[in-house]
């Protein structure tokens, strides 16, 4: 309040400094001071067919203009992805085929292509079940083992 | 009667409407004017660049890419044209006689100083003083015709008086 108050002063001499009447646009003078111009802004309306006047709106600068068209969007996209997982991820775990484990060896067992293939067939259980099936196979071991008897334990 | 939104002109005006491109030039005009008061310094030059800029305008209108942002579009090219008649009327001025300028009545001395304060400022204060006070725009117009938010133009504002205040204070104005 009191800022305001202060200000006056400046608000005044600014006011009587700047020429502060109101300027009036006149069209015609305009017109006849800028033909070409505005015969260019003419010939649009020429150049449009009858008919096309009403203009296609701008579908996506009224698709990002609105907030709750961006918001809309996001669900939109949320629920997509959500259905997407629903159906095309691993889904409920499902009992395996059979038993049968993918691959003859533990190197094989545990290929990425195995592991992807068991956890498609039967999600984080049947995974987990290869790889036990895999240490199976390879038998009790050491304690203190080498890098290369694992590595040969592994390729068979 | 309810005035047609700025947009529903510019798509018409796009389209070749003369009427609604002389409706948004009747809208526009005084913050043009100032606009370019601001870059020029002189009333007559101002109200011929805003002109200018609503010719320039005519033709380039197809052009715009956001009609929600003409206010903005049409200030910068107001901008432009007055900047080059700065640039014009400075290489007119070299080649006058100086001596004939000098013998132009001097204008109120008061009115003098608070003209060299203005001219002190950056010129996006300057443009901001001159729109709040050529024809009282709210913040919200201006907010319009700059494309800033309206707390910028505030913070603009405030600044740019507390620079006036400074220098004027420093010549001798009183505060009473």
């Amino acid at each position: 309040m009191a800022d305001q108050e202060n200000e006056k002063w400046l608000d005044e001499l600014i006011s009587q400094t700047i020429n502060t009447t109101r300027p009036q646009f006149d069209a015609e003078k305009w017109k006849q001071k800028y033909p070409q111009e505005f015969q260019s802004l003419l010939s649009r309306a020429r150049r449009r067919p009858a008919g096309s006047s009403a203009r296609q709106p701008n579908i996506r600068a009224v698709f990002f203009h609105h907030r709750l068209t961006k918001l809309t969007a996001a669900a939109v996209i949320l629920v997509a992805i959500g259905l997407v997982v629903t159906y095309l991820g691993p889904g409920k775990p499902v009992a395996p085929e059979n038993g049968r484990i993918v691959g003859n060896s533990p190197s094989e067992m545990l290929s990425m292509m195995s592991l992807t293939i068991a956890y498609r067939r039967g999600g984080m259980e049947e995974l987990e079940r290869q790889c036990d099936k895999a240490v199976e196979l390879l038998g009790p071991r050491l304690a203190r083992i080498s890098f290369r008897e694992v590595l040969d334990d592994l390729n068979g | 009667m309810q005035e047609k939104p700025d947009l529903a002109l510019v798509h018409a005006a796009t389209d070749g409407d003369a009427e609604s491109f002389t409706e948004l030039c009747r809208r526009y005009y005084p913050a043009m004017v100032a606009i370019a008061h601001s870059v020029v310094g002189d009333r007559h030059l101002a109200e011929d660049a805003a002109q200018q800029a609503f010719a320039r305008a005519a033709v380039k209108l197809p052009q715009l890419k956001n009609a929600n942002r003409f206010a903005a579009w049409l200030a910068a090219i107001c901008r432009n044209v007055a900047k080059d008649m700065v640039r014009t009327e400075s290489k007119l001025h070299s080649d006058e006689n100086l001596s004939m300028i000098a013998a132009q009545p001097q204008a109120d001395d008061a009115a003098e100083i608070v003209r060299q304060a203005i001219n002190r400022l950056s010129a996006s204060s300057r443009e901001v003083i001159f729109l709040r006070y050529y024809d009282g725009m709210s913040y919200e117009q201006i907010s319009t015709v700059l494309g800033i938010t309206e707390q910028a133009i505030n913070g603009r504002l405030r600044r740019a008086k507390r620079k006036l205040a400074d220098y004027l204070r420093r010549n001798g104005f009183a505060e009473d």
